[in-house]
C-alpha cells in the first residue's frame, strides 16, 4: 500500500515482499511498504510481531530471506550515511569508560571513515545535537551516571549528529520519564517538519494516535499501513493484537523449535 | 668475592689419600659460589650494566605496551576470559612449530603459536554460533582441549630421539633468564604493531567496542576490527610466553587493565594507565625477583613476581582509588552515618523543647534517653558528638542537662523544617497517608539541599503547619533564633 | 620438505604407543638411563635382553614413566636405576615395584657414603651424577654382576668375565682422561655448564665445575643466576662454556653472548648420544652412544676448547 498523501515525491523507504527469518523461524512475511519523506511513522504490534526485526532488516543488520529493501531508490547498505539507527537501550554496556560527548561524537564516525579525526565542525554538530535534547550540562559526564531518560536522549543526540534523512528508532520511549518523552516527541516532530522521515517502534496505543502521522501495524505480516486515523480501527487492531492469528502463526510454530508467539493483547 | 678451590697435582698417593677422606666439594652451582648482597644487587639492577637486566627490562617495556593497550580493549569488551583461553590455546601451535623445523627456531614457534591461537578464537566463535552454548562454555572447552592437545604433543616430542627439545615445557612458566636479542626483536615488533594500530584505528575500535550494532549500522567494518584485535592479541601472548610463561600471561594481560578501569572513566586515560601499570608491574617484578634472593635466600621466580606486582597494584587501587576505593567509601559512609546521627539528635532535642513550648532552655538527658528508648550512656555518646561539633553544651553545674548553642538551634530547626516540608509534600502531592510519611521523611531530610527545600516551600506555598499540626520553622527561623521568639510563635499557632 | 617427515614421525609415534609392542618382546632387564643400560649390556652380552627406559637426549631429572614404561617394568625380571634421586619423578614407582617383590637395584647403592659428594642445597641428598667418575663407575660393576647372576645363574661366569674386562676398560679410560685434562693450563681448568652435573667428573679429572642450575634441572634459573655467571666467567678469565644435550641450550648460549665467550661444545651430561654415532678425535674413534664414548667425547670437547 502506498501513502496516498504525497504521490509524486521521492520514496524514502520501500520494501517488497520482505521476508526475514531468525534461527530458521520466519519472523516477517511478505512486507510491502512504501514511505514518502516527511513522515513520522509508528510501527506497532504485539510482542514477537517482528517490529525490531523489521528495523534491523532495513538497516542491513539482518539479511532478508526473501524480497528486497530500497532506501532512496538504492540498496539499503549503500545508503548507510543517510540512515540513523537508534537501538534499544539495553544492548549497551553502561560502565564503558566514555562520556556523553564521546558517545554523541560517534554519530559522526560514519562520515569520517576509519582514519579521519573529528574536527571543529563535527564537534559543533555534536554540541548542537546535545542542545536539542537538553543534555549540554551532561556533556562531560560518564554515561553510567545517567537516568534512563537521559541515556535515551544521548542515543537520540548521537543519531541527530549523524545528520541523516531517515531515522529508525527501536522503542525509544520505554522506561523514560514524562519530561524526556515530551522532549523526544517534540524533537521528532521538528525533524519531520524539516522533511526527514522517522520510523519509530512503539508500544503504547493511546499515545500512538497522538504522536504519529501514519502507522504500520505488524504481526509477522503487514496488517495495515496508512494514515493514523485510517489504521486506528477496531477491526485492524483486533487483527493485529487480538486472539490467535491465522494459519501463519501456526505454520511458524510448526517450523520453529521455539515457544509459541504470544499474540494476545494486554490493553 | 669468589672462593677459589685449588686442586693439587694428581700424584697417585695423593689421589688415594683424597678418595679416602670425606669428600669436599669441587663443584657448585653458581648461586652457591657467588654470594648475593642485597645492596649490591640493588645497585646492580639500576646500573643496567648487565645484558640480562637490560634484556628483561626491555622485555617488560614491550610486553607492558602490548598488554596495556590490548588488555584494555579486552576488559571493556568483557572478553577477559578470552585472554586466558588464548594463552592456553597457543600451546599446540608451539609444539607444531617446533616439529616443523625440528628446532626451537623463534619464528617457527611464533607462527605456529599464533595460528593455533587464531584457530582457538575461531573455534570459540564457531561453537557460539552453531550451538546453544554461550561464550563462557565455549571458552572453557577450547582452553581445556587445546591445552590438552598441546601437552600431549609436547610429551610426544620429548620421546623423539636425538633432538634437543628440552625446554619446550618452559613455555609453561617462562624462562625470563634466557631472554635474548631474537626474543626482544619479536616483542618489540609486536609492541610497535599494536601501538600503530591502536593509535590509527582508535576511534573505530572505540565505537565497535562500545556498541557493535551501532558501529555496523554506520558502516564500520566491525568484524574485521575484531579479527585485527584478536590477531594482535595472539601475537602479544605468544611473544610474552618466553618471558612469563603461559600460566602467567593471562594475569599480566587482565590485571593492569582492570586496575586502570577502577581509576578512570575515560578510555584514552585507561589505555595509558593500563600500559603504565603493566610496564611497572613487569619491571617491579623483575626487580623483586632479582634482588629478592638477597632477602629470602631463594630465587623468586620472575613470571609470578610480575603477576603478583600487578595484583598488588590492583589491590591498592581497589582500596584507595579516590572515588570508589573501599577505604574512601568506608570513610564517606562513616562520616555520613555520623552526620545523620547528629541531625537526628538535634531533632530529638528540638522536639523535646517544642513540647515544652520552648519555655525551658535545657533538656534533661534522662528524658531524651527515655524518648529514644536508649540507655543513658548511649544518649550521652550521641550528645558528645554534638558538643564536639559546637552544637550543644552541658551545663557546667548539672552535667545531665543539655543546652543547644545558637548554631545548634539553627541547625536543628533546619533539619526539622526539611522533615516537615517533605512530609507535607508527600501528603499533599503524592497522596501519602499522614501516618506513612514520617519514615520516608526521616530518610530524606538529611539529603535535601537548600535549593530543593526552598523550591518545596515555594511549591507548597509557604505553609505553616505540617500534616501533624506541628509548626514548620520558616527560613528566617533557621537563621537567627532567640528562644523566646519561638515560644511566642508557639502561642500563635496554638489552635 | 620437512612436513611429511614430521607427520610420519608423529604417526609413527602414535601407532607405536597405541599398539601393543609385540614387535619387540619386552626385555628381561630394564635400565633407566642410557649409561646404566650400556654397562648392563656390556656385562650381559647376548645372554640376556636389555632395554633402556630413557632415550638419548632425555633428561632423567624430569622424566615421568608412561603407562607403556610401567608395563615394561612390570614384565622385566631385573630393574636397574641410578638412585640418589636422579630419577626424581620415579622414586615412588621403584618403591612399589620393590615392594611387589621385583629385583630392583639402585646402582648408587654400591657407592659408599664416603665417596658420595654431598650438596648444600638439596636437604642432605647427595649428588647423583656418579657416572662422571669412571673409577667410581667401575666400582659399581661388581654389584651389577652379582644382581644379574642371582637372576640368571646360568650365565654367571660369563657375566663375571665381562665385568672384569669392563672394569679394566674403565680404568684405562680414567687414566686417559686425567692425562688429557692435564694438557689444559692449570689456571684454565674450569668447566661451566648448564647444570651442576659434573661434580664427580670434575673431581676425577681435576676440573673445577660450575653450573648455572643446581643438581636438578627442575628448578628454573633466575636472572640473578645469569648475571652472577657472567661475573664469574669474566673474573676467572674463562674462554669457553658448554651446553648439554639434555638441557635447554638457550640460557648458556645467552650467557656466552653476554660474557663474550664461545660455546665450546655440547656435552653429554645426563644422557648419552645416539648409538652408532661414531666420532673420531686425534685418530681415536668411539661411539658416543656408549658410556666410554660419551666420556671420551666430553673430555675431548672440554680439552680442545679450554687448552
Amino acid at each position: 500500500m502506498t501513502d496516498p498523501t504525497s504521490p509524486s515525491q521521492e520514496i524514502v523507504l520501500e520494501t517488497h515482499d520482505l521476508t526475514v527469518a531468525y534461527d530458521k523461524k520466519p519472523v516477517l512475511y511478505g512486507i510491502d511498504v512504501s514511505i514518502a519523506p516527511g513522515q513520522l511513522v509508528g510501527i506497532m504490534g504485539p510482542n514477537g510481531a517482528g517490529k525490531s526485526t523489521l528495523i534491523k532488516a532495513i538497516m542491513g543488520l539482518l539479511e532478508p530471506a526473501g524480497g528486497w529493501i530500497q532506501i532512496f531508490g538504492e540498496s539499503n547498505k549503500s545508503q548507510r550515511k543517510r540512515v540513523a539507527y537508534v537501538p534499544q537501550r539495553r544492548e549497551v554496556d553502561w560502565d564503558f569508560p566514555v562520556t556523553v560527548m564521546d558517545v554523541v561524537l560517534m554519530g559522526r564516525y560514519g562520515h569520517l571513515g576509519l582514519f579521519k579525526r573529528p574536527g571543529k565542525r563535527d564537534r559543533d554538530i555534536a554540541m548542537e545535537a546535545l542542545e536539542k535534547v537538553n543534555m549540554i550540562p551532561y556533556a562531560g559526564r560518564q554515561i553510567s551516571n545517567l537516568s534512563g531518560g537521559q541515556q535515551q536522549r544521548v542515543f537520540l543526540a548521537r543519531a541527530l549528529a549523524q545528520e541523516s534523512d531517515l531515522y529508525l528508532m527501536d522503542e525509544p520511549f520505554v522506561g523514560v520519564d514524562a519530561a524526556t518523552e515530551s522532549t523526544i516527541i517534540d524533537l521528532l516532530q521538528d525533524l519531520r517538519s524539516q522533511g526527514k522521515t522517522i520510523l519509530v517502534v512503539h508500544h503504547d496505543l493511546p499515545t500512538a494516535r497522538q504522536y504519529f502521522d501514519s502507522l504500520i501495524l505488524l504481526n509477522m505480516r503487514l496488517v495495515a499501513y496508512g494514515p493514523v486515523e485510517e489504521v486506528f480501527q477496531e477491526e485492524l487492531l483486533q487483527r493485529a493484537y487480538g486472539g490467535r492469528l491465522t494459519i501463519l502463526s501456526e505454520v511458524a510454530d510448526a517450523t520453529g523449535e521455539k515457544s509459541k508467539v504470544d499474540l494476545s493483547a494486554k490493553r | 668475592m669468589t672462593p677459589k678451590f685449588r686442586h693439587s697435582p694428581p700424584f697417585l698417593a695423593l689421589l688415594i689419600f683424597m678418595f679416602a677422606m670425606p669428600s669436599e666439594a669441587h663443584a657448585a652451582k653458581i648461586s652457591e659460589l657467588v654470594e648475593v648482597d642485597l645492596g649490591d644487587q640493588f645497585v646492580r639492577f639500576f646500573s643496567l650494566q648487565d645484558a640480562a637486566i637490560r634484556h628483561i627490562l626491555l622485555g617488560c617495556l614491550f610486553m607492558g605496551i602490548n598488554f596495556g593497550l590490548l588488555g584494555s580493549f579486552v576488559v571493556v569488551r568483557r572478553m577477559a576470559l578470552v585472554g586466558d583461553t588464548l594463552s592456553h590455546a597457543v600451546l599446540p601451535g608451539v609444539a607444531v612449530g617446533f616439529l616443523f623445523t625440528m628446532s626451537k627456531e623463534p619464528w617457527a614457534i611464533l607462527l605456529g603459536a599464533t595460528m593455533a591461537g587464531l584457530l582457538g578464537a575461531a573455534t570459540v566463535s564457531w561453537i557460539q554460533r552453531s550451538t546453544r552454548l554461550k561464550q563462557d562454555a565455549a571458552l572453557g572447552m577450547v582452553l581445556a582441549s587445546f591445552f590438552a592437545v598441546g601437552i600431549c604433543l609436547i610429551k610426544m616430542i620429548e620421546r623423539i630421539p636425538s633432538v634437543n627439545k628440552s625446554g619446550l615445557d618452559h613455555f609453561f612458566y617462562g624462562q625470563a633468564a634466557a631472554l635474548g636479542r631474537a626474543d626482544l626483536w619479536m616483542m618489540g615488533g609486536t609492541a610497535v604493531l599494536s601501538t600503530i594500530i591502536v593509535v590509527l584505528l582508535y576511534r573505530p575500535l572505540l565505537a565497535t567496542s562500545f556498541d557493535q550494532v551501532f558501529a555496523r549500522s554506520i558502516g564500520l567494518p566491525e568484524r574485521m576490527l575484531f579479527h585485527v584485535l584478536m590477531l594482535l592479541l595472539a601475537l602479544a601472548i605468544v611473544v610474552a610466553l618466553q618471558a612469563v610463561g603461559a600460566l602467567m600471561v593471562s594475569a599480566m594481560l587482565i590485571t593492569p587493565a582492570t586496575t586502570a578501569f577502577l581509576l578512570t572513566k575515560r578510555m584514552h586515560v585507561m589505555l595509558c594507565l593500563a600500559t603504565g601499570l603493566a610496564i611497572a608491574a613487569g619491571m617491579l617484578g623483575a626487580f623483586l625477583s632479582f634482588v629478592g634472593e638477597g632477602l629470602v635466600s631463594h630465587a623468586l621466580p620472575t613470571g609470578p613476581s610480575m603477576a603478583l606486582c600487578a595484583g598488588g597494584f590492583f589491590l591498592l587501587a581497589f582500596l584507595f582509588s579516590p572515588h570508589h576505593g573501599l577505604v574512601f567509601r568506608y570513610r564517606r559512609h562513616l562520616s555520613q552515618t555520623r552526620q545523620i546521627t547528629v541531625e537526628n539528635t538535634l531533632k530529638a532535642i528540638y522536639r523535646a523543647m517544642e513540647s515544652d513550648r520552648f519555655k525551658e532552655e535545657g533538656i534533661a538527658v534522662r528524658r531524651l534517653a527515655g524518648d529514644a528508648r536508649e540507655t543513658f550512656e548511649e544518649t550521652m555518646t550521641r550528645l558528645r558528638l554534638l558538643v564536639r561539633d559546637g552544637l550543644a553544651t552541658f551545663a557546667s553545674t548539672r552535667g545531665e542537662v543539655i543546652y543547644l548553642t545558637p548554631e545548634g538551634l539553627q541547625h536543628a530547626s533546619r533539619v526539622v523544617r526539611n522533615h516537615r516540608l517533605w512530609e507535607l509534600y508527600l501528603t499533599n502531592e503524592a497522596d501519602y497517608d499522614a501516618d506513612h510519611v514520617h519514615a520516608d521523611a526521616e530518610k530524606v531530610e538529611h539529603i535535601l539541599g537548600e535549593d530543593q527545600v526552598m523550591e518545596l516551600e515555594r511549591y507548597l506555598d509557604y505553609p505553616e503547619q505540617d500534616p501533624h499540626g506541628k509548626r514548620i520553622p520558616s527560613l528566617r527561623d533557621t537563621q537567627r533564633l532567640p528562644l523566646r521568639d519561638l515560644a511566642v510563635k508557639e502561642e500563635e499557632v496554638e489552635p | 620438505m620437512k612436513a611429511p617427515l614430521t607427520f610420519s614421525l608423529l604417526l609413527g609415534l602414535f601407532l607405536s604407543s597405541c599398539t601393543k609392542s609385540s614387535r619387540t618382546e619386552s626385555p628381561d632387564v630394564i635400565a633407566t638411563t642410557t649409561m646404566i643400560a650400556d654397562m648392563v649390556r656390556v656385562i650381559a652380552g647376548e645372554d640376556v635382553s636389555v632395554g633402556a627406559l630413557m632415550r638419548p637426549g632425555v633428561d632423567p631429572h624430569l622424566y615421568k614413566a608412561s603407562p607403556a614404561d610401567v608395563s615394561k617394568l612390570n614384565q622385566a625380571k631385573v630393574i636397574f636405576y641410578n638412585g640418589l634421586l636422579l630419577e626424581g619423578k620415579m622414586e615412588d614407582l621403584f618403591e612399589r615395584l620393590a615392594g611387589d617383590g621385583k629385583a630392583v637395584h639402585a646402582v648408587s647403592d654400591s657407592v659408599p657414603e664416603s665417596r658420595r659428594l654431598a650438596r648444600q642445597d638439596t636437604e642432605g641428598h647427595p649428588d647423583p651424577h656418579i657416572w662422571g667418575d669412571a673409577r667410581l663407575w667401575a666400582s659399581t660393576v661388581d654389584d651389577v654382576v652379582a644382581q644379574l647372576s642371582a637372576t640368571f645363574p646360568d650365565h654367571k661366569e660369563d657375566f663375571e668375565g665381562r665385568g672384569e674386562g669392563y672394569k679394566v676398560d674403565l680404568e684405562t679410560l680414567h687414566r686417559w682422561a686425567e692425562k688429557r685434562v692435564a694438557e689444559i693450563p692449570e689456571d684454565r681448568r674450569k668447566l661451566v655448564t648448564s647444570h651442576d652435573a659434573f661434580a664427580y667428573f670434575g673431581k676425577a679429572c681435576g676440573l673445577e665445575v660450575v653450573g648455572v642450575q643446581g643438581i636438578s634441572t627442575a628448578a628454573d634459573p633466575s636472572v640473578a643466576d645469569r648475571t652472577r655467571m657472567v661475573d664469574f666467567i669474566k673474573a676467572n678469565g674463562i674462554t669457553a662454556i658448554f651446553v648439554e644435550s639434555s638441557v635447554n641450550k638457550a640460557l648458556i648460549e645467552q650467557i656466552a653472548t653476554d660474557a663474550d665467550v664461545s660455546v665450546g661444545g655440547e656435552l653429554f651430561s645426563d644422557a648419552m648420544g645416539e648409538p652408532g654415532d661414531v666420532r673420531t678425535v686425534n685418530g681415536d674413534s668411539y661411539d658416543v652412544g656408549t658410556y666410554i664414548g660419551m666420556l671420551k667425547h666430553n673430555v675431548n670437547a672440554i680439552v680442545e676448547a679450554l687448552r
